[in-house]
C-alpha cells in the first residue's frame, strides 16, 4: 500500500515553507542558466555585429569545437571499452574480492582531474622521478608525450570510464537470473547467452554510460588545461578560460556566447543519456547475482585485472609520490636524497598553500552543510507530494551539474558582475560567488542519496507517529530526520569530497586571496612548482581514498542507490 | 469505547469515485470488519476514519463529535485513534520499548510511570522480555504484537486495523486472530478491521460491512451474511454457493427442498430470478435431478464437486465418496435462498 500524500501537507496554511524552498531552488539552480540564456538570446537578436555572430565567424571557435568533439569522442570510446569491459567482468563472473575491485576502479573518478593529469605527467616524460629511479626516463629536453590530443583523450577516457562502469554494472545487477537460467535450459551456451540475452538487455545501460562519459569529457577542464595549454591545443572550456584569463570581464560577451555552444552540445548528451537510462529495464532484484564460472582461468583473470589497475591507478600515484619526495624536479630520487620539505612547507600553516586549504575547507564544508539541509525537505516534498511541477524541478536540479563547469562559472559571473540590487552586495571577486556556484552545481549530488532513501521510506512510519499525537515538527524531529540522516550524511561527504578539490568552476571565479585547493595545484604546476603540487596532490588522493572507505562502511546500513558505487 | 457514525461519505481521486455515498453506524465497543475485493475502497475508508484522507462530502462523527465533513477536518494526531498497519510501521531507529511508549512520551509521561505503562502494554502481548530489542530482530508475529501494544498504550477510542495479517503465514494467522479477540475484550475500544479475506472477517467481527465499488452492499452479522445475502453479488462473494437462475419470483425468502426441486426441474421461463444453493444443502441420492460431474477436488474429509444441470447451469456440492468425471448422478437440494436480483 502506498501512502502518496499526507493530510497535513494539504493544509494550505503550511504551504509557506514549500514555496520558500522552491524559491531557493529556483534562485540557486535555475536563475544562473536563465541569465546566460537571456544574454545569448539578446545577443543573437542584436544582429550581425553582436559578439555571438563574431564568435561564430572566428576560426578559433571552430577549431576548439573540433578539438572538444575529437578528444571527447576518443575519450568516450576508451571509457566504453574499459568501463563496460570491466563491468561485465566484475559483475558477471565468479571473480574474488569484487568490492575491492570496484573500489579500486572507482578511485580514478573521484580523484580530481588536475591531480590525475599531474600524476600522469610525473609518470611519463623526461622529468619523471619514477622513471629516473628505474633508469628508463627519456632524455632531458625530449617532448612530453602527454602534451597532445591523444594524451588528453587517454586521461579523460581513464577518468570517465568509471561512469560507464557504474551505468553498465547497475544494469547488469538488476538482470533477473531466471532469464539466463531459462536460456540455459533452452540449450544456450555461455557464449550464446552473452550474445542473445545479456548484451541486448544491457544495451541501454551501455549507451547511457557512453553519453554521460561524453558529457563529462566535454566539460572536463583540468586535463585539457594541464595537457593542452602548454601545447597550445585548446578545447572549448580551456578557450573560455584563456580568454577570461587574458582579457578579464571585457570578454564576457564573447565567452558567454562560447558557453552557450558548449552548453548546447552538453545538453544533447544529457538528453541522450536520459533517454537510454529511462529505457533501462527495471526487471526486479535477482536473489543472487549472476556468476559465470571462469574455471581454471580465474587466477589469470584476477592477475590481468590487477595489471590494469596498476597501470591506470597505482603507477601514476607512485609517480606522484616519487615527485613529491625529490629535492627538485629533474633530480633523480635516491634513498639518500628523499626530501620531505614540500610536505613540511605545506603544513607549516602559512602562505598561499595554507590559505587555499582554509578556503577550500570553508567552501566545501559550508556547501555540503547547506545542501544537506536543502536536500532533506526537498526530497520529502517531492516524494510525499508528487506533482508534475516537481518532476520538472527534478530535471532542473540536474542541469547545473550536467553543464560543463565553465558554463556555470560564466553564468555566475554574468549574474553577479554587478552588485545585487537592493542589498548592494558585490559577490564577484569574493568567496561568496564560489560558494553560490558550488551550491548550484552540487545540489543534485547531495539530493540523490536523500531522495533514494526517501523513496524507500514507508509512509506508514510517519502516519503511525501522527496517530500517536505527534505534530509535524515532532515527526520531523523524532521520525523523519533520524531515518534520513544517514543518507543526508552520505550526501554531505560526497559533496565535501568533490567540492574540496573542485577546479573547473573555481578556475574562473577565484581571485587573489580567494584561491581554492584545486586552483592551487593548477597554478603551482603552471608556475613550475611541481614538487609542491605533487605533495599536495598526494595528500588529496589519500584524503579521497579515506573518505571513500568511510562512505563504503556507512553504505552498508543504507538503502540501495545511496552510495553511487555500492548497489 | 466510542460510537462511529459515517453519513453519506464520498471520496474521489481525480474523477474516479472511490467511496460513494457510504453510510454506516458502528455501535460503541463493537468489532466490525470492512470486507471487499481489492480496490473496493475499504482502505480509503479506513484512512478517512484515521484522518489521513480528507472527506469530499458527507460527515464522520465519533460519539456525536464531528471529525470530518462540513469543511472541518480534525487532524489524525487529535483523533485519539490508533492503527495497526499492514507493514507494522515500527520505527527502525527505536527499540521495542520506545516504539510502544512513543505516544506516552509525547504526552509527557516520564520516569517510572512511563516504564510501568509500557511494560504493562508489552505484558498483555507477552513481549516484555524483548523490550530492549530492535524491531528488525523480531519475527513477523512478534512485530505485529509490538504494533498492537503500541495501540494499547494510548487508550484509544477507536482502533483501526489495515489488513494486519496479510504478511503473516497461515499458522501465525490463527494465533494472531486469537490475540486480536483477546485484545478487543481487554480494551473495549471500537475496532474497525479492513480485510479482503472473508474467513478472517467472519472469525473476528461482530458485524461485517461488505463493500464493492465504493458502496455498501450489506451490513450484517457474519451468520446473516452467509445465510441470507441481500443480492447476487454478495451471494457470489461470500462462501462457495451456486447462484442458479429460475423462472419464478422468489424474492428474499427461504425456499424449501421440494420447492427448489420443482423450480430446477421445470424449464426456464421468461422471468429470470436467482436463487443461492449452498453446497452443504446438496445431497447425492438415488432419485432426484440428474447432473453430470464436471470437476472434482479432494479436500481431505470429503470431495468438492462441480456438476452441470440439464439446462447447462453449474452446481457445487460435497460428497464423501469419489465420483468419476462425466458420470451422471442424481442430487437433491434441501433448501435455497431467493435473491433480490
Amino acid at each position: 500500500m502506498s501512502h502518496p500524500q499526507l493530510s497535513s501537507l494539504r493544509n494550505p496554511s503550511r504551504h509557506w515553507w514549500v514555496l520558500g524552498l522552491l524559491f531557493i531552488i529556483f534562485l540557486v539552480n535555475v536563475l544562473p542558466s536563465l541569465r546566460l540564456l537571456g544574454e545569448a538570446l539578446a545577443d543573437i537578436v542584436a544582429g550581425e555585429k553582436s559578439s555571438f555572430w563574431k564568435v561564430l565567424r572566428s576560426s578559433a571557435t571552430w577549431q576548439a569545437t573540433w578539438h572538444s568533439l575529437y578528444t571527447s569522442v576518443l575519450a568516450t570510446l576508451l571509457a566504453l571499452v574499459l568501463g563496460a569491459g570491466l563491468a561485465f567482468f566484475i559483475a558477471l563472473t565468479n571473480i574474488r574480492g569484487k568490492s575491492f575491485w570496484v573500489f579500486m576502479f572507482m578511485l580514478p573518478m573521484m580523484i580530481p582531474p588536475q591531480v590525475t593529469a599531474l600524476s600522469w605527467l610525473q609518470l611519463m616524460g623526461p622529468g619523471s622521478a619514477l622513471l629516473q629511479l628505474l633508469g628508463i626516463a627519456p632524455a632531458l629536453g625530449s617532448r612530453q608525450p602527454l602534451y597532445s590530443d591523444w594524451g588528453i583523450a587517454l586521461l579523460m577516457g581513464i577518468q570517465h570510464a568509471p561512469l560507464v562502469f557504474l551505468s553498465v554494472r547497475t544494469n547488469l545487477l538488476v538482470l533477473p537470473k531466471e532469464l539466463v537460467e531459462a536460456a540455459r535450459l533452452s540449450g544456450a551456451s555461455q557464449y550464446r547467452i552473452m550474445l542473445d540475452m545479456i548484451f541486448p538487455l544491457c544495451k541501454n545501460g551501455i549507451l547511457a554510460g557512453a553519453a554521460i562519459a561524453f558529457v563529462s569529457a566535454l566539460g572536463n577542464f583540468g586535463i585539457p588545461a594541464m595537457l593542452g595549454i602548454p601545447a597550445s591545443y585548446y578545447v572549448l572550456p580551456t578557450l573560455i578560460y584563456q580568454k577570461m584569463a587574458d582579457f578579464g570581464p571585457l570578454m564576457l560577451n564573447e565567452v558567454s556566447s562560447l558557453s552557450v555552444i558548449v552548453g548546447a552540445i552538453a545538453m544533447v548528451g544529457v538528453w541522450v543519456q536520459h533517454r537510454f537510462q529511462s529505457k533501462m529495464p527495471l526487471l526486479g532484484m535477482p536473489g543472487k547475482p549472476l556468476a559465470f564460472d571462469l574455471g581454471t582461468s580465474r587466477l589469470g583473470c584476477e592477475v590481468g585485472l590487477g595489471l590494469i589497475i596498476t597501470l591506470i591507478l597505482v603507477l601514476p600515484v607512485l609517480a606522484l609520490v616519487a615527485s613529491s619526495l625529490v629535492p627538485a624536479i629533474g633530480v633523480p630520487l635516491r634513498h639518500d636524497n628523499i626530501s620531505f620539505s614540500a610536505y613540511a612547507y605545506m603544513l607549516a600553516g602559512q602562505g598561499v598553500t595554507w590559505r587555499a586549504f582554509e578556503n577550500s575547507m570553508f567552501l566545501s564544508l559550508s556547501a555540503a552543510f547547506i545542501l544537506a539541509f536543502l536536500a532533506l525537505p526537498l526530497a520529502y516534498v517531492i516524494v510525499r507530494r508528487p506533482r508534475r511541477l516537481y518532476s520538472f524541478l527534478l530535471m532542473l536540479v540536474d542541469v547545473p551539474y550536467a553543464l560543463p563547469g565553465v558554463v556555470l562559472a560564466i553564468a555566475c559571473i554574468l549574474l553577479f558582475a554587478k552588485p545585487i540590487p537592493i542589498f548592494q552586495i558585490t559577490l564577484y571577486g569574493s568567496l561568496g560567488i564560489i560558494l553560490f556556484a558550488y551550491l548550484s552545481r552540487f545540489l543534485t549530488v547531495s539530493f540523490k542519496p536523500v531522495h533514494a532513501s526517501m523513496l524507500q521510506f514507508d509512509g506508514a512510519l510517519e502516519e503511525a507517529a501522527q496517530l500517536c499525537g505527534a505534530s509535524m515538527v515532532r515527526r520531523w524531529r523524532d521520525i523523519i530526520f533520524p531515518l534520513l540522516a544517514p543518507a543526508a550524511f552520505a550526501g554531505f561527504l560526497l559533496v565535501f569530497m568533490i567540492a574540496v578539490n573542485e577546479l573547473t568552476v573555481s578556475a574562473l571565479l577565484w581571485s587573489a586571496g580567494n584561491e581554492t585547493l584545486g586552483v592551487l595545484v593548477f597554478n603551482l604546476e603552471d608556475g613550475g612548482e611541481t614538487v609542491l603540487a605533487s605533495a599536495i596532490s598526494v595528500l588529496i588522493v589519500m584524503m579521497i581514498a579515506l573518505l571513500m572507505l568511510v562512505l563504503g562502511i556507512l553504505g552498508r546500513n543504507l538503502p540501495k542507490g545511496v552510495i553511487p558505487w555500492r548497489s | 469505547m466510542a460510537q462511529l457514525v459515517l453519513d453519506r461519505v464520498v471520496k474521489s481521486f481525480g474523477k474516479t469515485p472511490v467511496v460513494n455515498e457510504f453510510s454506516l453506524e458502528v455501535p460503541a465497543g463493537s468489532f466490525v470488519a470492512l470486507l471487499g475485493p481489492s480496490g473496493c475502497g475499504k482502505t480509503t475508508l479506513l484512512r478517512m476514519l484515521a484522518g489521513f484522507e480528507q472527506v469530499d462530502q458527507g460527515t464522520i462523527q465519533v460519539d456525536g463529535r464531528l471529525l470530518a465533513g462540513n469543511n472541518l477536518h480534525v487532524s489524525p494526531e487529535q483523533r485519539n485513534m490508533s492503527m495497526v498497519f499492514q507493514s507494522y510501521a515500527l520505527w527502525p531507529h527505536m527499540n521495542v520499548m520506545d516504539n510502544v511508549g512513543y505516544a506516552l512520551k509525547l504526552k509527557g509521561v516520564k520516569g517510572e510511570d512511563y516504564r510501568q505503562q509500557v511494560m504493562q502494554a508489552l505484558d498483555t502481548v507477552n513481549l516484555s522480555h524483548l523490550a530492549e530489542r530492535a524491531p528488525q530482530d523480531l519475527s513477523g508475529g512478534q512485530r505485529q504484537r509490538v504494533a498492537l501494544a503500541r495501540c494499547l498504550v494510548s487508550h484509544p477510542d477507536v482502533v483501526l486495523l489495515d489488513e494486519p495479517l496479510a504478511n503473516l503465514d497461515q499458522h501465525l494467522r490463527a494465533s494472531m486472530e486469537e490475540t486480536f479477540r483477546e485484545f478487543h475484550r481487554r480494551t473495549r475500544a471500537t475496532f474497525v478491521y479492513v480485510t479482503h479475506d472473508q474467513a478472517e472477517a467472519m472469525a473476528l467481527a461482530d458485524r461485517i460491512a461488505v463493500m464493492n465499488h465504493g458502496r455498501l452492499e450489506q451490513w450484517d452479522t457474519p451468520e446473516q451474511l452467509y445465510q441470507y445475502p441481500q443480492n447476487t453479488w454478495v451471494a457470489r462473494f461470500i462462501g462457495q454457493g451456486s447462484v442458479l437462475h429460475v423462472h419464478r419470483h422468489t424474492d428474499n425468502r427461504l425456499l424449501s427442498g421440494p420447492e427448489v426441486m420443482q423450480l430446477l426441474s421445470s424449464s426456464l421461463g421468461s422471468t429470470r430470478q436467482a436463487i443461492l444453493v449452498r453446497p452443504e444443502h446438496v445431497r447425492v441420492v438415488e432419485n432426484g435431478i440428474e447432473v453430470k460431474v464436471l470437476s472434482r477436488v479432494f479436500k481431505g474429509e470429503r470431495y468438492k464437486y462441480t456438476a452441470r444441470l440439464q439446462d447447462g447451469q453449474e452446481l457445487g456440492f460435497f460428497h464423501p465418496a469419489r465420483l468419476e468425471l462425466e458420470r451422471k448422478v442424481c442430487v437433491q437440494v434441501k433448501q435455497a435462498w431467493g435473491l433480490l436480483d
